[in-house]
Formats: C-alpha cells, structure tokens, sequence
C-alpha cells in the first residue's frame, strides 16, 4: 500500500510539474504593480490592459529594479540611452511674455505662388 | 526528531529513501522534458533546408504607414504581422496589411513595361524592357525641353511617402514644369490649407487623443480611415477605458459608421452642413463666456473687432458668430436640435482638453464649403485653448536629415517653373496648392496651353472624376500618357506606356512618422525580390533624371532611390533603424504658450502674416493675399452647399443627397484586386464583391424597398447599379455608397466564373467636379439622385 502511495505521490508530483512547465510563460503584467505605483497597466506596457511588450517607461522601470515610483518619460529614456535632439527647456516658459498683435496688411503683388512658398512640405 | 503533524510527509508515512527516491524521479522527470524542449522536432527535408526571416518594413496600404514584420521563407513572404517596436502600430496589423501578400502574389499585376500599339484603351499591350521603355519617355522628355516645353509636361501623383515627395519635386523643378499636382485637393488640402491660414503651419494636423477628454469629429471616419487610424484606434481606447477618467468620443456625420458605433454619441447632421454647426457651437461657447478667455486674448488674433494699419475697421471672429449663427439659424441648417447643439457645445468647453477633429478623406468636405468650413471647426480648437497643449492638436515634427545636395536651375528650367500651372493653381484659383480635378477641363480648353506628356503616378482620374466622360476625353487630347500603375487601373488602360511599378514589399523607400507628433522616421526596404520585372517609381525617376542630365542629374545624383535614402538616413544608426525598423524620439514636448518652441506651433511658415505667436481667427493670411475688400472673406464662415438650395423640382426629381464616408477595407492602393478584402468588403452588412447602398428606414419603406433588393442610384452624371441596406443610422433623406469599389478585376478566387470584370460601383461616377474659386479645393457633393427598382 505504502509503495502505490509512494507511487501515486511521485506520479502527480511528476504530472503536476509537467504541467507546470509546459503552461506558457507567466504573464509579468501584474495588477499589483499598478497598485505599487499608482499608475496604469499602460504606464509601462503597450497594451493599455497590460501585458505583452513595454514601452519606454516600463522598460526604464525594470532596469532600475522596479523602484516605488515609474520613472517620466524624459528620464526613462535618459536611463534608456536614448538621446533627444530637443532640449526640454525650450518647450516651456520661465517669463511668460504675451506677444504684441500685429494688424494684417496687404501684401506685395510680387508676393510668391503658395504652391512655391509651400512646397516645402514633409508629410507622406 | 520532532515532526510536524500536518506535514504530508509525516502523514503518509514518506521516509527519507522515499523522498530521495521521489526526488530522483522527479529529476528525471524534469531532465526528460528540458531535453525534449531543447531538441528540436524531427525536420523533413524541406523544413531542413528552409531559410526562415523576419524582415521589418512600413506599409503602404493606407497613409498611416504601420511597422510591418513579414515572414519570409526561403524568398517568399508568407505572412504580414504588426512590428511591435513601432510606435504608431505597436504591433497590430489592420485586416488591410494582413492581405498586402494577396496584393504581392497577385496575377493582375503588370508584369513589364508595357507600350499600347492599338488605339488607347484597346487592351493591344506589347511588353518591352526596361531600357527600351525608360528610352522612349527620357527621349520624349529631352525634345521638349530643347524645344522649350518642358512646362508641357504634368506629373498627377496620390500619396508620396517620406523621401519621395521631395524627390518628385526635385525631378519636376529641374525638368523645367512647374506641374507637380497633388490629389490633395481632393480630400486633406482642406485640413492642411485651414491649419496653414489659422495656424500658420504647413501641416496637418495631429491630434493628442490619449491625453484628451472630449474628441468630437466633423465628418471623416476617425477610427476606419483617418490617416494615422491604428495610432487613432489605440488612442480612443485609451482615453475611454485605459486611464482613471474616461474621456467622451462624439462623432458627426450623416452616416453611423463603425466611429459613430464605437462613439459615446452620434450625432446625425444634414449632409454638408458642418461648419455652420461648428459655427454654432462657437456661438454657444462665447455667448456663455466658456471659451478659453485668457488663451484667446493673449494668443489669437481677430477675435475681437479691430482696426488695421491704416485705421479702417474690420469684424472679428466674435461678432460675425454671435450675430449670424444663432441656435435657431444653425439648427435649421444643420437639421440638429437647438438643445443637442448648446449641449455639445457646452461638454465641448467644459471638459478640456478638447479637440474638434478635422476630416483629411476624400469627398469628406467637398460640398463647395471646404476651406471655410475646415477654419471653423479648427476655430474651436482655439476657443479651447487646445493648440499645442496636452489633449490638443498638436504639430507633427520631422527629424533632421542630411541636407539635400543644392543645385542651380538652368534656363529652360527658370523658364518653365515661371509658367502658369496647367490646374490653375496660383492663377485662377489664388490660394490654390493644387486643383487636381480642375486639370481634365484645362486640358479640353487648352489653356494656358496644350499639354504634351501625362505622367500618372499613384494617380487613376479616370476613376477619381470620370465626370461624365469629360476626363477620358481630356486625356485624349494628351499625346503620350505613362502610368507608373502597379495594375492595370481605368487610366493605365488609357495610357501609352506604363513603367509598372513594384508593391511596397520590393522597394526602398521610408515614411516619416505621422501622427504621433514627434520626430521619426520608418524603413521601408524590399522584403523579397520584386516578383515581377517591375521598379521603384524612385528608381525610374532618378534612371530618367540621368538620361535626359543637365540640371536634373545634379538634382538627382544617386544611382537608385536604395543609395538616396542612404544618403538622406546617414545622420542616423542604421543598425539600430534595421533592428527596429524605426527610428523615433518617442516624446512630444507641447510648447507652452509664449516659450521659444512656440514660434514652431504657430506661425513658423506664414508668408505674408506676421509671424506674432497668435492664432489668426481672422486670417492675417487671407487678408495680405486678397485685400481689405471683405472682413467675410478672412473668417471662417458657413456657406449653404449648392445641392442644399436647389429649386424644388430638383429636389423632386433627385430626392437623396448621396454622401460617401471611407471605410477600413477601402484603399486608393489596391484597386479591388485583393480577393480576402473583396471578401469582407461590407463587414458590417455581409456584402462581399459587392457595392451596397445604404438608406433610411423611411425612405425604404416608402420606395417598398428591402434588404438586398437591387437598385440604380442615378444622379444628372449616370447611373450605378447596387444592392440595398436598410439602415437606421442614416439621415433621411442621405443615402451611401461604398468609396473604393467599381475597377475591373479578373480575379476569380470566391466568385462565379460568369461574374462581371467590374465588383460593384464607383460612387464618383454619380458626381460632377468642379472647385471651390478661391482655394483651388475639390466641390462634389453632395450629389443629389434617386433611387429606383432595377
């Protein structure tokens, strides 16, 4: 009796662990992680339910062992090594300064063909 | 020893040589299947000498321009998945990349160069090589331009990607035409013309749904067909579901397309009446003192009345609104309550940020309104304060690439570019930057001059405005047409040579990044060897620019377009671009109102404006271009479509107003060839290989019409035969037809072998085109016709 338990144990043992190791890779994606951080699945993942590829800031957050805190966007990429060729400080205001109107006026007759002037144009 | 009563060991009695024992099996258990999982299967021959890759490439399919990973074995792609390193697609493929193979593979594409010997459109094809083909044309080209014609040359072109618009341009200037001509009239010139008078950015405009709170679209069908729809998809669920506060999507449109079905509210409006609502929302947001008034009256110009230089009064945006667009006047125009209206307008304020969405496809405006309406509904924008902010529209940026090599124009080049445009671009239509459909009705007159040489690339007007049979009579007046037509499209038939193109599968070429806003650029590169003896377009003009030399070989000096973009990508890591198949800053940094990076959202690329860091509400532009006669003339504006006030007999005799509205499975790319899209043409009614047309629930009932019943759509222009769908989201007295379908194909796979070599109907043959006077614009719609039994 003690060696068809014996068996038995060792059988669902072995069956379990096959079991166990032919499931497909664990989801990372862990509501938890939301909760540690405060932040949304998509915070670090694609996915805006999570799971599945991260982008940037997910990235940054697990090369820095998972910290309390996701790191922004600009600073993940900065631990990412990827450099901006935009510098942060021109997007915003230190004094604010309200431009002076100008009132319109007509233009020369010289003046260029728009299709010219604007024929510079990047997009696909 | 102590034991542990509960421990099972304990319990069934395990002893220390069972547990080892266990143990061993266990083990063994293990190892057993960490060797089967490291051995590979047992391969056959084939699998054995298989060549198996990943390519990373960008689709063509539509504009967004996806991150495509193809699977190639041993030289043939044999499956398209979305590149989740990309950031516009994040690794989703929409239903149309999945088929580009079908498009790859198909038998209908043109196999060589191909020269008619029989009359136009007689089908009598010889094939030819290359060499003999890009003769024939580099010789055309090089008599007229020692002949001094080089003006009488005109390139029609669709969609130009990233290197490429440049590319077309350079080739163009140092010909010596000034003929360039873009079928953006047609559809996103509307967008690009009114944030270029408002804004001043040459541009269209990209819009911040992840971070918005209300996104209300003006015709168009954001999440089937705008120009970045996967990034817009995404977006949309995000801000409805992935993020604490859920933002509200509204969309208008006479038509519940899938937008309006995934939309928190649909909204139904008569047909070509959007900017007088988006005039009446304005009213609403002012008269109630809900608009952004800090942003405006530090940042905009016109919103007030104001005096010129030279002291002479001028209305402004406010009072214009606030006297002509009442509740009442807007809601008899657009159909909609005057409560729904102040409603929108009022959440539209309220739950900033907001953002008014701007329709790019074709017909979406086109109802003789286009500009003005495209300035009002970019006006609420404004109101809002929803330029360049988080949740806003923002500016699409471009990386810096390497300087293109500078060239100097020789004489017939200098002579040519000062000619007047053969579309009436520049002259007869001031503020035109191209007037696409206006070119079949120059040509018929002749002026300013005979045309000489057509060149089509991505460009079908024979399907685009059939108008009756006026565009197949203007290109019989054309003495030599030369398609770049992958397959053989109604205005490939009528062409004299065709240089077939190969798929974007086979090519080098790149995109930028559109719609995401930041700088990035996206690789395109051959995936298989071209399957056919076809070229990159690219690569055909830059074979040309070399044959016919002078100015146009220093403007093009590269041996093919792979070594252009080499030269033109070289600023960046190129290891890195192929391992990703993209390269992206993955950041947009909204410029604050007043800082340096402002000069870039607003105002960069005016002309004649001042360049003052103010949104115009009253076009600066508008003004330096065409004077003082008319305050009305530099404001957005709504003005009553043609087909809207038509006398009453008229309205009798043709009682539907057709509207059109793209769809996911439509793109102007594959022209009807692809069987699995044919497949699941109409997903929502289960049409396939098919038109259908879409009617109101009242109207059905009253002709006694039912589902699949067939019947002619007929308008003054001709007639289209279709299959009916009841439906209840239509306005109703509008009916819809599919855009996209109505080519020839000869594909058989899932159809009938006696089925017609035409799959259903082409709209734009029930619709005249002519263009709005000022802004070069396309006006088409909305058609007025009836419906009867077949």
């Amino acid at each position: 009796m003690k060696k068809y338990l014996i068996l038995l144990g060792a059988l669902m043992l072995c069956a379990s662990i096959l079991l166990l190791l032919a499931m497909p890779e664990p989801a990372h994606a862990l509501p938890e992680y939301a909760a540690q951080t405060g932040e949304p699945c998509s915070s670090c993942h694609i996915s805006p339910s999570g799971g599945g590829p991260r982008g940037p800031r997910g990235q940054a957050w697990v090369a820095a062992g998972k910290p309390g805190a996701i790191p922004d966007l600009t600073e993940s990429l900065s631990l990412l090594g990827v450099e901006l060729s935009v510098d942060e400080a021109y997007f915003t205001v230190t004094a604010p300064e309200v431009p002076e109107a100008e009132a319109p006026a007509v233009a020369p007759a010289q003046s260029q063909k728009l299709f010219h002037w604007l024929s510079q144009y990047d997009g696909n | 020893m102590a034991t542990n009563p509960k421990s099972s060991t304990t319990n069934t009695g395990l002893s220390r040589r069972d547990f080892l024992k266990l143990g061993a099996v266990t083990v063994a258990a293990g190892a057993g299947l960490t060797a089967l999982k490291s051995v590979d299967a047992p391969q056959s021959p084939q699998a054995a000498a298989a060549e198996e890759r990943i390519v990373k490439t960008t689709c063509a399919l539509c504009p967004s321009g996806c991150g495509l990973d193809v699977r190639v074995v041993n030289g043939k792609a044999v499956k398209v998945e979305g590149n989740p390193l990309h950031p516009l697609n994040q690794g989703v493929c929409c239903l149309k990349g999945q088929t580009a193979l079908e498009m790859l593979y198909s038998p209908e594409r043109i196999q060589h160069p191909r020269l008619q010997m029989g009359e136009r459109g007689s089908g009598d094809w010889k094939e030819i090589p290359w060499d003999e083909a890009l003769g024939l044309l580099s010789d055309k080209l090089t008599e007229l331009r020692k002949a001094g014609k080089a003006h009488t040359v005109a390139l029609l072109h669709g969609e130009l990607r990233g290197q490429m618009r440049q590319t077309v341009q350079r080739f163009m200037r140092a010909y010596g035409s000034p003929n360039m001509i873009s079928r953006d009239s047609l559809g996103e010139g509307a967008a690009r013309m009114a944030l270029w008078l408002s804004q001043g950015i040459n541009g269209l405009p990209v819009y911040d749904i992840n971070n918005a709170n209300y996104v209300m679209t003006f015709g168009g069908n954001l999440l089937e067909s705008s120009r970045n729809v996967i990034g817009y998809l995404g977006a949309t669920a995000f801000m409805r579901r992935g993020r604490p506060q859920r933002g509200k999507l509204v969309a208008v449109h006479p038509r519940l397309s899938a937008t309006g079905a995934k939309a928190d509210e649909w909204i139904p409006i008569r047909p070509g009446t959007y900017g007088a609502l988006a005039l009446g929302m304005a009213n609403v947001i002012i008269n109630s003192g809900l608009y952004d008034a800090d942003f405006v009256r530090d940042f905009t110009f016109g919103f007030d009345d104001f005096e010129d230089a030279d002291g002479n009064k001028h209305q402004g945006f406010q009072s214009l609104v606030l006297e002509s667009y009442t509740l009442e006047r807007v809601s008899n125009i657009t159909g909609i309550a005057t409560e729904i209206i102040a409603r929108l307008a009022g959440e539209f304020a309220t739950n900033r940020p907001a953002i008014a969405v701007l329709p790019t496809e074709a017909g979406e405006l086109s109802s003789g309104n286009a500009l003005y309406t495209a300035l009002a509904i970019h006006a609420l924008n404004a109101l809002v304060g929803s330029i360049d902010a988080l949740g806003g529209v923002i500016v699409q940026r471009f990386p810096e690439l390497k300087d293109w090599p500078t060239y100097s124009l020789d004489a017939a080049a200098r002579t040519g570019e000062s000619k007047e445009r053969i579309d009436g671009a520049g002259m007869q239509f001031p503020l035109a930057l191209s007037a696409y459909q206006n070119v079949p009705e120059r040509v018929l007159s002749g002026k300013p001059y005979p045309l000489e040489v057509l060149l089509l690339l991505n460009a079908n007007p024979l399907y685009d405005m059939p108008n009756d049979g006026r565009t197949l009579e203007a290109l019989t007046k054309v003495p030599f047409i030369v398609s770049f037509a992958s397959t053989l499209d109604e205005s490939a038939a009528h062409a004299d040579l065709i240089l077939p193109a190969s798929t974007f599968l086979e090519i080098w070429g790149d995109d930028y990044l559109e719609g995401t806003g930041y700088a990035g650029i996206s690789l395109r590169r051959p995936v298989v060897e071209p399957v056919h003896d076809t070229r990159n377009p690219g690569d055909v003009l830059l074979d040309l620019a070399h044959r016919v030399g002078g100015p146009l070989a220093k403007a093009l000096p590269w041996k093919d377009y792979q070594e252009l973009i080499n030269y033109r990508l070289s600023n960046f890591d190129w290891e890195k671009l192929e391992a990703n198949g993209n390269w992206s800053e993955m950041i947009y940094f909204n410029a604050a109102p007043g800082s340096q990076a402002w000069k870039d959202v607003l105002g960069r690329d005016r002309l004649n404006a001042p360049q003052d860091g103010r949104f115009d509400f009253f076009s600066r532009e508008l003004f330096a271009l065409l004077g003082s006669d008319s305050d009305l003339a530099c404001l957005p504006h709504f003005e009553v479509p043609a087909t809207l006030t038509d006398s009453t007999a008229e309205a009798l005799d043709y009682p539907f107003l057709l509207v059109t509205q793209p769809i996911i499975t439509q793109s102007a790319q594959w022209q009807g060839i692809i069987p699995t899209l044919q497949e699941c043409y109409g997903l929502q009614g289960y049409v396939k290989w098919d038109s259908w047309v879409e009617i109101g629930q009242k109207a059905a009932e009253a002709l006694e019409l039912h589902n699949g019943d067939r019947v002619w759509i007929e308008s003054k222009m001709g007639r289209v035969q279709a299959a009916v769908r009841v439906r209840a989201g239509m306005w109703p007295n509008a009916i819809f037809l599919p855009p996209g379908q109505g080519h020839h194909t000869f594909v058989r796979w899932g159809r009938h072998a006696d089925d017609a070599s035409v799959v259903g109907a082409n709209p734009n043959a029930l619709s005249g085109f002519s263009t709005e006077p000022l802004s070069g614009l396309a006006v088409c719609g909305p058609t007025r016709v009836r419906i009867s039994r077949v």
